[in-house]
């Protein structure tokens, strides 16, 4: 069975084996038209993917491209060891911030923990409701459009681009203090094997001086207020062994027509990298992010190395 | 026209992308840079921290390794092939001579 005609992106429903009601407006595929050739103009004009059935689904149809649709899953009702290994690679191992996930509370509780999937990823409906799944995953607003799934991506992709050459595993270069937990939901995109400790993002941080290989703040420092920036930037410095590094990603450019709200003054985090740390840095990376549909280089990962002598507090 | 300050906050996001590409342009110059030194010169290359802590390591137990065996009842006998003489001296400094 499958539904819905041409025309502005809609939700792309994969109900499998169940047959639970569905709201007009979708485009819904049984198990019987989870054909590759069938799913791809689908996939096209999908604006979310809900899989009700995930299980059924054929994964090998998703191009890279596809996995910039938000996906709404409800996890089969087994121990969390069978859902990594049935779903780990083909599905768990691409979700993120931008997708919701429905999941019993010990299979959500253990993939959170091995994951770090933030509380909002978090469906309601028990999933074993395919009816209450359908009927929360089509709400408007409870995922955000492909833009707003892709622009968390990017900035990832930003971060991977600044950790790239760090030693992997638990040895010199680890652990990876993630200030506000923000980096780990991304893991997925992010070179493997980053042993990243996700901490809350105050100041002092919660590690002894030095004891880190790096320090990242994914989206931190732009949510912060100006005077509250050299303080958390001076404590990733202080933890960060010498060699180390800090690693920031954030929207520095104001978006056009956002009329005078700005995150950082010009040149701003630059200077914040430099003057919070006593300028005992040395540029690492940059790397500019352009948001799909945007016409500017709006999002910047920066990296710099620490050097010299530890500072003594 | 009321269109000054949004063409104002224009030119300031247009000079706030330039500087940002220009930076990027000159970190990614400056790593070229340093991957032609490395091409170049051999000793430039840089050794991450973890390799160096592996090396270390094997040299460590090389060496004690080329004790072991040199300081057992069979070292003499080791120390008539040639190239056991030729490691121990390089490792060791000072070969015992059998």
């Amino acid at each position: 069975m499958t539904t819905g005609g041409a025309g502005l992106p809609r939700p792309l429903v994969f109900l499998g084996r169940h047959r639970p009601a569905v709201a007009a407006g979708s485009m819904v595929v049984d198990d019987r038209g989870a054909i590759p050739g069938r799913l791809l103009p689908l996939l096209n004009r999908a604006s979310r993917l809900v899989l009700v059935d995930p299980l059924a689904f054929p994964y090998e149809a998703l191009r890279s491209v596809d996995r910039e649709i938000p996906v709404v899953v409800a996890l089969p009702p087994l121990p969390v060891d069978e859902v990594e290994a049935l779903l780990g690679r083909p599905l768990l191992d691409h979700l993120g911030p931008g997708d919701r996930v429905a999941a019993l509370p010990g299979v959500w509780e253990a993939l959170t923990a091995r994951r770090g999937w933030p509380a909002a990823m978090r469906l309601q409906s028990p999933p074993d409701d395919p009816g209450a799944v359908v009927a929360e995953a089509l709400v408007p607003g409870v995922v955000g459009g492909r833009s707003a799934k892709e622009e968390g991506r990017r900035r990832a992709q930003a971060l991977a681009h600044l950790l790239g050459w760090l030693p992997r595993g638990r040895g010199p270069g680890s652990p990876i203090l993630d200030i506000g937990g923000t980096a780990k939901p991304w893991s997925h995109l992010l070179p493997a094997g980053l042993d990243l400790l996700p901490v809350a993002a105050s100041s002092p941080l919660p590690a002894p001086h030095e004891s880190v290989g790096a320090a990242v703040a994914f989206c931190v420092l732009g949510r912060l207020g100006p005077e509250e920036r050299p303080a958390l930037v001076g404590e990733m410095w202080r933890v960060v062994r010498p060699g180390g590094v800090l690693a920031v990603v954030d929207d520095v450019v104001p978006s056009p027509g956002s009329g005078r709200a700005r995150p950082f003054e010009r040149g701003g985090l630059p200077r914040l990298l430099l003057e919070a740390t006593g300028r005992r840095v040395v540029l690492g990376r940059v790397w500019s992010i352009r948001f799909p549909g945007e016409v500017l280089h709006r999002g910047a990962g920066i990296s710099v190395v620490k050097v010299g002598e530890a500072r003594v507090w | 026209m009321d269109e000054s300050p949004d063409l104002e906050s224009l030119v300031e996001a247009l000079q706030m992308e330039n500087d940002l590409l220009t930076a990027e342009v000159a970190a990614l110059r400056a790593e070229l840079a340093s991957g032609r030194r490395e091409e170049e010169d051999p000793s430039a290359r840089r050794v991450s921290a973890e390799r160096l802590e592996r090396l270390t390591q094997a040299e460590h137990d090389l060496k004690w390794l080329l004790r072991r065996l040199g300081g057992g009842a069979q070292g003499w006998v080791l120390r008539r092939f040639r190239g056991y003489r030729v490691i121990e001296d390089r490792h060791l400094g000072s070969p015992r001579r059998g």
